[in-house]
């Protein structure tokens, strides 16, 4: 008789997600299923606007990352009036892209994943958040507060506002930056750069003290994804596509963003919201790959950047090949701040990043287009199409953490097997607990069923196959 | 003195915006605020909170008749849930003090509002309240003066 387990987070806006584990008659973990039963609705619903409002719509979809709906969105409408970006927009475009992965990436590795690290992946939730976290650990805390407010106080310096800017526009930019805007950027570096070294020293100092998880939160071969430059290196908003395997052979390069239904296919479940893509050639499920900091840094042959290629080669030590437990997202995610850090004052420094010429003016050319970027959590695209009117007929939204949906199955279930093994039909505290730290560590952009962490009710049902319940744990 | 006054709330939900209207001329009262128009309360606000000599949260409330103001002194606590985006005056006290050590002396004043549907304007009885809040803020903010502990320059 086959069993399944449920577990149900249920947040504070009920329904994001659940977790099926399914068990073998003899109560070994066989599979897991990640569930997103929030419907959205964006791509529908956008259709019979202008292609011209989608730079404004879509960062809504978000307040975590609307940054990387706005470029993916406005790069897609640049597409459709076949315009070339002045130089100058495309450089700011960068530098907001690079202060939103910052802003992001200390989210997640300060506020909502250094709990479980510092305080203990079993202490009590009801501490174990950044409240906890700031009472034991009051400088880690700061030093996550003062990061991401350098990225969020950039973004504000760049489009007016912190959340959901309306600066990114068809053609270019809305507002070119000021003198005293980029000096002020450019004096909040010292200290994002000294945070961002001080955590990295400290993530390799303790790295040892977390094997465990390294070795069953998502450790498995699989393809990665994610954008490079010309010759490879790593880019985040104007690259063009890279896939490595395991082996961190590249497998596909220099795929333009535009052709990304050629190569990745998008598969529906019946069971979830969530799309799962996956790589055509090896066809659905087994084109399985990985987008995201960790993806990033296994497709990249390089940073471009030299505290960060420093970083970048001693990070590939970890593996034999890729690097290839999901755990490591944490640690790519410190080197990626590193590098923006870096390549944001590289950015500024260009002679010509204050030029008011940062918007090309043009009507429809095209009845499609392709935006894409690198969202902290992965490769974004927005795919438009239009009739000539310039209203939209079909939208599609390729979102980062669809494109781990797979990747988070199993790594759900590998978790499992660890923490179940033969156990059969009981549920522990133990496992929750590593569940839920295992899909952080992708980051999932569910923002509030994946931010109300350690506080995160969950219900889970161990259900026969016939329906039966036979073991239930909640957590209000 | 350095007052800093937080003005919550959303300014095209009609009743929603009181404390940004609260705000608006707040300084012929008190010339030492310093006025942060925020839809939200977060954790980056804890810092420059904590440099303040006093700080002042002006939001609407849903409870209450249309126009009633209410002002009372708070303190921090800690916060009751990990949501960092949904963080209580309370709550971003707690974080101050646990942070950069100091919790600067509060106040809250609230205007009851009508209506919270689309819309730039307030309801009349909501307008007509404004000296009135603006007055017990005034107030509050001269006490703090009796009880701030010294602030810490950040």
């Amino acid at each position: 008789m086959s069993q399944r387990i449920v577990i149900d987070p249920v947040t504070r806006i009920e329904g994001h997600a659940k977790i099926t584990i399914h068990l073998s008659d003899d109560g070994e973990v066989e599979d897991a299923r990640f569930h997103v039963t929030e419907f959205r609705g964006f791509e529908k619903f956008c259709e019979g606007r202008s292609f011209r409002e989608m730079p404004v719509i879509t960062p809504r979809i978000c307040g975590i990352c609307p940054v990387s709906h706005l470029l993916a969105s406005a790069k897609a409408t640049d597409a459709i009036l076949a315009v070339e970006v002045p130089p100058t927009a495309r450089r700011l475009r960068q530098v907001m892209n690079l202060g939103q992965l910052v802003q992001s990436h200390a989210l997640s590795f300060f506020h909502l994943s250094s709990p479980d690290f510092l305080l203990g992946f079993d202490s009590d939730p009801a501490q174990r958040n950044v409240f906890g976290l700031a009472g034991k650990f009051p400088d880690v805390a700061r030093d996550g507060v003062r990061l991401r407010r350098f990225g969020q106080d950039l973004i504000e310096t760049l489009g007016g506002k912190r959340i959901h800017p309306h600066w990114a526009v068809p053609g270019g930019v809305a507002a070119p930056l000021t003198a005293a805007g980029r000096d002020h950027i450019l004096s909040g570096l010292p200290e994002a750069l000294d945070i961002a070294e001080r955590t990295l020293s400290y993530w390799k100092r303790t790295l040892e003290d977390r094997q465990e998880e390294a070795r069953v939160f998502g450790n498995f071969p699989s393809l990665f994804m994610g954008m490079v430059t010309e010759d490879g290196g790593l880019e985040h908003t104007d690259g063009k596509l890279r896939f490595v395997d395991e082996k961190g052979e590249v497998v596909q390069d220099q795929i333009d963003p535009a052709d990304y239904a050629k190569w990745i296919g998008e598969a529906g479940e019946r069971d979830s919201y969530l799309k799962s893509p996956f790589f055509r050639p090896l066809g659905y499920p087994a084109g399985l790959y990985r987008v995201g900091p960790l993806a990033r840094l296994n497709v990249a042959s390089y940073c471009g950047t030299p505290k960060a290629d420093a970083e970048l080669a001693e990070f590939r030590q970890l593996g034999r090949g890729a690097v290839l437990s999901s755990f490591h997202y944490h640690y790519a995610r410190l080197v990626e701040i590193l590098y923006a850090i870096e390549r944001i004052q590289e950015l500024l420094e260009w002679p010509d990043i204050l030029s008011e010429d940062v918007e090309a003016i043009a009507m429809r050319n095209r009845t499609s287009g392709v935006g894409a970027c690198e969202a902290p959590r992965g490769t974004l695209f927005h795919d438009y199409e239009v009739a000539k009117g310039g209203l939209l007929t079909k939208v599609n939204l390729v979102i980062a953490t669809g494109q781990n949906n797979l990747a988070m199955n199993r790594a759900v279930a590998q978790i499992a097997k660890h923490f179940i093994g033969g156990k059969g039909a009981r549920i522990e505290e133990g496992l929750l607990n590593r569940v839920e730290a295992g899909i952080r560590a992708f980051d999932p952009c569910l923002s509030c069923s994946t931010h109300a962490f350690g506080k995160m009710p969950m219900v889970v049902e161990l259900v026969g196959s016939e329906g039966q319940l036979l073991d239930r744990r909640t957590r209000s | 003195m350095r007052i800093l006054a937080f003005a919550m709330g959303n300014a095209v939900r009609a009743d929603d915006g009181v404390g940004r209207a609260v705000a608006r001329g707040l300084d012929v009262l008190l010339p030492q605020v310093e006025v942060v128009e925020v839809q939200e309360l977060l954790p980056e606000h804890a810092e420059r909170m904590a440099g303040a000599d006093g700080v002042l949260f002006l939001d609407a409330s849903i409870s209450g008749t249309p126009g009633e103001v209410r002002a009372e002194r708070i303190g921090p606590r800690p916060a009751g849930a990990a949501v960092i985006h949904a963080l209580m005056p309370e709550e971003l006290l707690g974080l101050a003090r646990a942070l950069h050590g100091r919790a600067p002396p509060a106040a809250m004043i609230t205007v009851a509002g009508r209506d919270f549907a689309w819309g730039e304007a307030l309801s009349d009885e909501v307008e007509a309240a404004l000296p009135l809040a603006r007055e017990r803020a005034r107030e509050l903010a001269e006490g703090f003066a009796r009880h701030a502990g010294p602030a810490r320059v950040f």
